[in-house]
């Protein structure tokens, strides 16, 4: 039974993986077409770091996203902060509230949000991108830190204040350090989410902010190049990178602790 | 509501005057809502004193302890730390410190910055911090430990370091929230010596939150013995033993034969209903028909065969109708005709030996001696 | 303690800065300003070589910025929302009308342009924007047939073929409504501008009894399906993506059907209340030049409308390849597809019942 089960697992991880490395096999694909091997080359990371238009959209999507995930990070663990620690009037009309972009379709958001804009007068760019982009990644980081902060004993702020820590020590030394793994996640969903977000950027990005994935959606209608594999296989090693780095780091921490607790 | 009345136990008790206590409360109330969680009560603790409120879940200890600490805050009265009232000051100005039952340990930090943790906070030098750390460490017997997380600790040694990290900033009272409750017996009564040792050693004022009245009179200086947001009676470990002021205070601490009836303060008998008379030593001053209850220790409790008799005792004949073996004692059930049972406890001997040889269904006396019991008035103190 | 304190901050300080500093840069080329010396460009990806964007930077000293979009109705609606801060716009032949309706595009000077007599005859005066008045053409391109001539086992000759049994389960259609009908209002003999509902009615049916042959409905890989012999036929545009198809095989071919076809053209127009107006028609001129044309061809592989380009062109095989330029004599039946305007609806109801019958 156990190995079926190893089995399934194994064809499971297969079948996730099999599109990215096929996308990494065929970045370095000869032919122009996609259904034929033709040899291997480097013409197409070439193109890819030639290409200036590519260049600038991903440039854009990290700043964006860089810029929409601490934001949102940082709003969602106040309001975390806030609807956890204290009984404030109304705290299921604020969360719901928060919660509601996650509901409402995008094209709704977006179209509201240009609307917006154009009335005050806001010409669109990287400010509207980044309100835009939180708007969407708001409802995740919150509840991402609500639920690491509702798991939080209590009694620790408690002891931090008997010990004459002043709320902004305690919030510094205590809270914040339990709620880093969570703070992480929140970050890095957000900025998953920014950056690989269509319908919101289509309509909050103005002239020269256009970001990543805008750039490569419309290049559907002449076609996809390989180019864009070479872009995939990069992106994919940025992610490994990133993973590696905070997973090494956490494994050192795991490591260097002692055993399992005593009895 | 008027404090407690000349004749309470708090003023009897109440230490003399000198240096300001470390804790005086006055009239101090609690209530949430509808519901009077603390009555007002008065108190005070002296310096140094190892002091215990004792009472069971839901007597108001935990809320009376948190007012204290600054935590909640009274809906009457008066809290007053070394003669400084700290009404509206804030838990981290106060100068105390809580040891919490579930220990509180910061888990993200090592043994050793978990008890640096208030000196850090306050900005001591850096080189001082680590002579009070290793001090406090120390004291608990726990400085091997310094690199450790809390979670690689068993619950005694977390308990240490929460202790260490309670007296390391050097506070004038130390409040303790019912903190052997996780631990086993044996290293319950280990740690009781520990704590005992260690508040000496320290020379700090300890505020002893608790169910276990057992922990309660092996470690206080003096016990408040709690009921329903009201103190019950306030005294010296022996003082509450021997002479609880109420039927919940003996009922409370350790185990006590209660015996209801009336007595006649003219003859200085009491008399139990369906029994008859019988000696006591003291009838408190109480109006004529006043409830009172005779409280008698199960460990002053004799058997004797039937019909025996002793000098000057109270000699009652009973039915034995059962005995229990705990190894140190023999506990037996003794049945009055009148259907009341009474306990009796003989601890290993020749009673026991007597005992033992004796069958269930015996008819044997039961017999104390008046100096042994005492009688107290029945209901809750006014 | 502190030095996370520093990275959060410093990681903050990095976030707002860069977006200041593009803010800023961003700001340079906002049109509302009124400095020529820059010009944004709202157009269709891949349809502006690199070397006409350097090349025009480099005479004129204008920064270019080009933004693209993934289809009409995104162009449009971002412009409509106002204050898109876009100079030129690069929409399709019956997009042009849409913008003109809502006063989107600004009427063309014609005194301020030159070299206007270098587009091809078809595409002056065109049916989608009479005598140029909004609109000057730039790229354009057929919507026609891609076929596998291993595949099939002969020549394909028009939409009628598409209908034939013996390729069932390798055939495919566009992904795109009016594309869909184009073919089954041609290949009745109706014209695919037509706004008539009975016209539109027929053509649905058509397409109905289509559906039971079709592989699906493919506006993305067809070519690569085509080209791997996994399809046999499939409706198609010109253009890059059939032109890499048709050099790498030899069997693959690309044909105007001849129950007609249609053309589509990409055009430049200028958008209403922009201020860059100047920069704009250096822009216009510009691009009008046959070499500047040229270059639509040979780094992109699109059709240019200029005439003065063809011969200009460095790789004449691009020049005739179908796939590209379809040969003049395959287009006399060929129609500019228009915006069907109220008729839509017909369209739209058709083609729902059609996906989902």
């Amino acid at each position: 039974m156990d190995r079926i089960i190893s089995w399934i697992a194994g064809a499971v991880f297969v079948f996730l993986y099999i599109p990215i490395a096929a996308v990494i096999v065929y970045s370095f694909n000869a032919s122009e077409v996609g259904y034929r091997f033709d040899g291997l080359t480097l013409r197409w990371y070439a193109e890819l770091f030639g290409d200036r238009m590519l260049g600038d959209a991903l440039r854009t999507s990290l700043v964006v996203g860089l810029a929409a995930a601490v934001l949102s990070t940082i709003i969602g663990l106040l309001s975390a902060y806030g609807l956890v620690r204290f009984r404030v009037r109304g705290r299921a009309v604020f969360l719901a509230a928060i919660l509601i972009p996650l509901i409402v379709p995008e094209i709704v958001l977006g179209v509201s949000l240009l609307t917006i804009f154009s009335s005050a007068g806001i010409p669109t760019g990287y400010a509207t991108l980044v309100l835009g982009h939180v708007v969407i990644t708001l409802p995740l980081s919150t509840l991402v830190l609500v639920g690491a902060m509702s798991t939080l004993d209590p009694s620790l702020g408690e002891a931090a204040a008997d010990l004459g820590a002043s709320p902004w020590q305690t919030f510094a030394r205590v809270i914040l350090p339990l709620l880093r793994p969570s703070l992480m996640a929140a970050f890095l969903l957000s900025f998953a989410t920014s950056f690989s977000n269509i319908v919101v950027s289509t309509f909050t990005s103005g002239v020269g902010t256009t970001t990543l994935p805008l750039r490569i959606y419309s290049t559907l209608r002449t076609g996809l190049t390989p180019e864009l594999n070479a872009l995939g296989t990069l992106l994919v090693l940025a992610t490994l990178g990133l993973i590696l780095v905070v997973g090494v780091s956490q494994m050192r921490r795991i490591l260097a602790g002692p055993p399992t607790p005593a009895a | 509501m008027s404090p407690m009345t000349i004749d309470s136990p708090v003023a009897g008790t109440a230490p003399a005057t000198g240096p300001a206590p470390a804790v005086r409360l006055r009239g101090l109330t609690k209530s949430f809502g509808a519901n009077r969680v603390v009555d007002p009560l008065d108190l005070d603790i002296a310096q140094n004193e190892f002091f215990s409120i004792l009472g069971p879940s839901g007597c108001g200890k935990t809320t009376l302890m948190r007012m204290i600490t600054g935590f909640e805050t009274p809906t009457a009265g008066s809290i007053e730390l070394d003669g400084r009232n700290v009404d509206g000051v804030a838990t981290r100005q106060r100068d105390l410190n809580m040891l919490f039952q579930s220990y509180a340990l910061f888990p993200h930090l090592s043994v050793y910055e978990n008890v640096a943790f208030e000196l850090r906070v306050r900005r001591t030098p850096k080189r001082e911090i680590d002579d009070r750390v290793r001090a406090a460490l120390e004291l608990v017997r726990l400085s091997a430990f310094a690199d450790r997380k809390p979670a690689a600790l068993s619950g005694g040694q977390r308990q240490r370091v929460a202790l260490a990290r309670a007296v390391v900033g050097r506070p004038a009272v130390v409040l303790l929230d019912e903190p052997l409750g996780a631990l086993d017996q044996k290293l319950r009564k280990e740690m009781q010596f520990e704590l005992k040792r260690m508040q000496r050693e320290v020379g700090i004022t300890f505020i002893y939150v608790t169910h276990d009245q057992e922990e309660a009179l092996t470690m206080s200086d003096r016990i408040a013995v709690m009921s329903e947001g009201r103190i019950q009676q306030i005294g010296t470990p022996t003082e509450i033993y021997d002479t609880p002021a109420s039927r919940f205070v003996a009922g409370f601490i350790g185990s006590c034969n209660l015996i209801d009836g009336v007595a006649d303060a003219a003859t200085g008998r009491f008399t139990i209903p369906g029994v008859g008379e019988v000696p006591v030593d003291e009838i408190p001053d109480a109006a004529p028909e006043t409830p009172l209850t005779l409280a008698v220790r199960p460990e002053r409790v004799r058997v004797l065969p039937d019909g025996a008799r002793t000098e000057g005792g109270v000699h009652l004949p009973a039915t034995l109708t059962q005995r229990v073996f705990l190894g140190d004692e023999w506990i037996s059930h003794l049945a009055l005709d009148s259907g009341i049972v009474l306990s009796a406890s003989v601890p290993s001997g020749d009673a026991a030996r007597a005992l033992a040889a004796t069958a269930d269904g015996a008819r044997v006396t039961v017999s104390w001696h008046p100096s042994d019991s005492r009688v107290i008035p029945t209901g809750e103190l006014a | 303690m502190n030095t996370r304190h520093r990275a959060v901050g410093a990681v903050l300080a990095v976030g707002v800065l860069s977006a200041l500093t593009a803010c800023a840069s961003g700001a340079g080329t906002d049109s509302a300003g009124g400095g020529s010396s820059s010009l944004s460009i709202y157009a269709w990806a891949g349809e502006i070589p690199d070397s006409v964007i350097s090349g025009f930077e480099k005479e004129t000293g204008i920064t270019v910025t080009v933004d693209t979009f993934d289809s009409n109705e995104t162009m449009i609606s971002k412009l409509a929302a106002g204050n898109s801060g876009y100079d030129i716009v690069e929409p399709s032949q019956y997009a042009v009308q849409l913008l003109v309706d809502r006063n989107l595009v600004a009427q063309i000077d014609k005194s301020k342009l030159e070299g206007f007599d270098n587009l091809a005859e078809k595409f002056v005066d065109p049916s989608f924007d009479p005598d140029n008045a909004h609109a000057i053409p730039w790229a354009w391109g057929t919507t026609g047939i891609l076929y596998n001539q291993a595949c099939t086992g002969k020549e394909i000759t028009g939409w009628a073929d598409m209908w034939d049994p013996a390729y069932s389960g390798k055939i495919y259609m566009l992904d795109n409504m009016l594309s869909a009908y184009i073919a089954g209002l041609q290949v009745e003999g109706l014209s695919a501008t037509t706004t008539s509902q009975d016209d539109i009615e027929k053509a649905t049916q058509k397409l109905i009894e289509q559906k039971p042959l079709l592989a699906g409905y493919n506006s993305q890989n067809y070519a690569d399906l085509v080209g791997s012999g996994d399809a046999c036929i499939a409706e198609a545009y010109s253009g890059t993506t059939a032109a890499k198809a048709v050099m790498a095989n030899p069997d693959v071919h690309y044909i105007i059907p001849e129950e007609g076809g249609t053309l589509w053209t990409d055009s430049f127009s200028v958008v209403e209340g922009t201020s860059n107006t100047d920069a704009a028609y250096k822009w216009l001129n510009y691009t009008l030049r046959p070499e500047v044309a040229a270059l639509l061809t040979d780094d992109a592989s699109l059709a240019s409308t200029n005439a003065g380009a063809l011969e200009l062109v460095k790789d004449q095989s691009l020049v005739s390849n179908p796939a590209i330029y379809a040969p003049a004599d395959s287009l006399t039946k060929s129609e500019f597809i228009v915006d069907p305007g109220a008729a839509l609806s017909y369209f739209q109801d058709g083609w729902t019942r059609l996906r989902a019958s």
